[in-house]
């Protein structure tokens, strides 16, 4: 059972207010916990798991009484609020050993040897953006690339998924989040023209649309690598756009 | 006013001064200024509470990636503590200073 799975399990013990409105940015989170290398899976599942029974015990979103009719009248009946917070408790212990149970199982599956299938994954934490094509193409990966606003180098790879040592599928995709620096605050109401990027690196044209104070945050473009030249935008160049927007990039 | 784990809650709202962040990009801004790995659960879990406190926002997103910002209530709060934490800080270096 892989460690993906081991936590999608653990993110099911939290309470469902919280899930629906949590789970989803939770899980991109541990997905680019898990594709750091220097992230340990124990340490990400047993947060999960602390995080899932603080929030069964101090709830932070609380069900809305339509969804939950049972809670109605819940402050008029002391022993049944107690009941339920017994229940909670043995449900949280229960959960408790549970998750250590499949972690325990986990890891003595992921040490048996001759399970392997498919193409190891190669590291491309640390590595710049031009270097991960040929590294991708020997390895026969495919890479899918997610720019983010970061600290870190422009254009050098931050996280992976799946993590490097681990083997996927030959031809299988591998995600990679990869700095575009710092992005200026926009301005409100701020209007910039956007430059032709088209026949550039895709590194070039990221960086490019990055000094124009348009690339915001939040990831720019997603693209195949080995054939990374922009063949086309969206908006258009000389297009007035909103600073902060985002520019969609097409690959050859 | 930032109630909970409070060292948590003052790591995430002084990220979020300088700008909105999704998940991911919290934990690397935190761990570059204050050396601290917040892991997944604690980040959403503190994140949760701020929220039900009014002290961040969600921004409207395509993406699984979130952002948040700081609410005006939140920068209130943040700069409160700060200034608390500011003058125990003078008190505690003068005082060790003349010992």
């Amino acid at each position: 059972m892989s460690w993906d799975r081991i936590i999608k399990m653990i993110v099911r013990i939290y309470p469902a207010p919280w899930r629906s409105r949590y789970q989803d940015e939770l899980s991109a989170l541990i997905q680019d916990q898990l594709a750091d290398p220097d992230s340990s899976q124990w340490r990400i599942a047993i947060g999960c798991l602390w995080g899932a029974l603080s929030e069964r015990v101090n709830p932070s979103v609380r069900a809305v009484p339509e969804m939950a009719p049972a809670v109605i009248g819940q402050s008029r009946f002391g022993p049944l609020k107690s009941s339920i917070g017994r229940t909670s408790l043995v449900l949280g212990s229960t959960a408790v050993v549970l998750a250590l149970s499949l972690l325990v199982a986990a890891g003595f599956f992921a040490s048996q040897p001759g399970k392997s299938f498919g193409v190891g994954v190669p590291r491309f934490v640390g590595k710049g953006w031009p270097s991960t094509g040929p590294i991708a193409n020997d390895a026969g990966v495919i890479l899918h690339v997610h720019w983010i606003t970061s600290s870190r180098p422009v254009a050098s790879v931050i996280s992976q998924s799946p993590p490097a040592g681990s083997r996927i599928a030959l031809g299988g995709v591998v995600t990679l989040t990869i700095s575009n620096g710092s992005t200026p605050s926009p301005l409100p109401g701020a209007k910039v023209v956007v430059p032709d990027v088209i026949g550039l690196l895709l590194s070039q044209a990221v960086s490019t649309l990055h000094r124009a104070g348009i690339s915001d945050s939040f990831g720019t473009a997603t693209c195949n690598v080995g054939t990374n030249h922009v063949v086309a935008q969206y908006p258009v160049f000389g297009s007035s756009v909103p600073q902060g927007s985002r520019i969609s990039l097409s690959c050859s | 006013l930032i109630k909970g784990s409070s060292d948590r809650s003052l790591y995430i709202l002084t990220s979020l001064a300088s700008g909105p962040k999704h998940g991911y990009a919290l934990m690397l801004d935190i761990e570059d200024f204050a050396g601290v790995r917040l892991g997944a659960g604690s980040l959403y879990g503190c994140l949760a509470k701020l929220e039900a406190q009014g002290l961040v926002e969600p921004l409207p997103s395509d993406d699984r990636r979130r952002p948040y910002r700081i609410t005006p209530t939140g920068k209130a709060a943040l700069k409160e503590q700060l200034e608390k934490s500011r003058r125990l800080a003078a008190v505690g270096l003068r005082r060790i200073a003349q010992a």
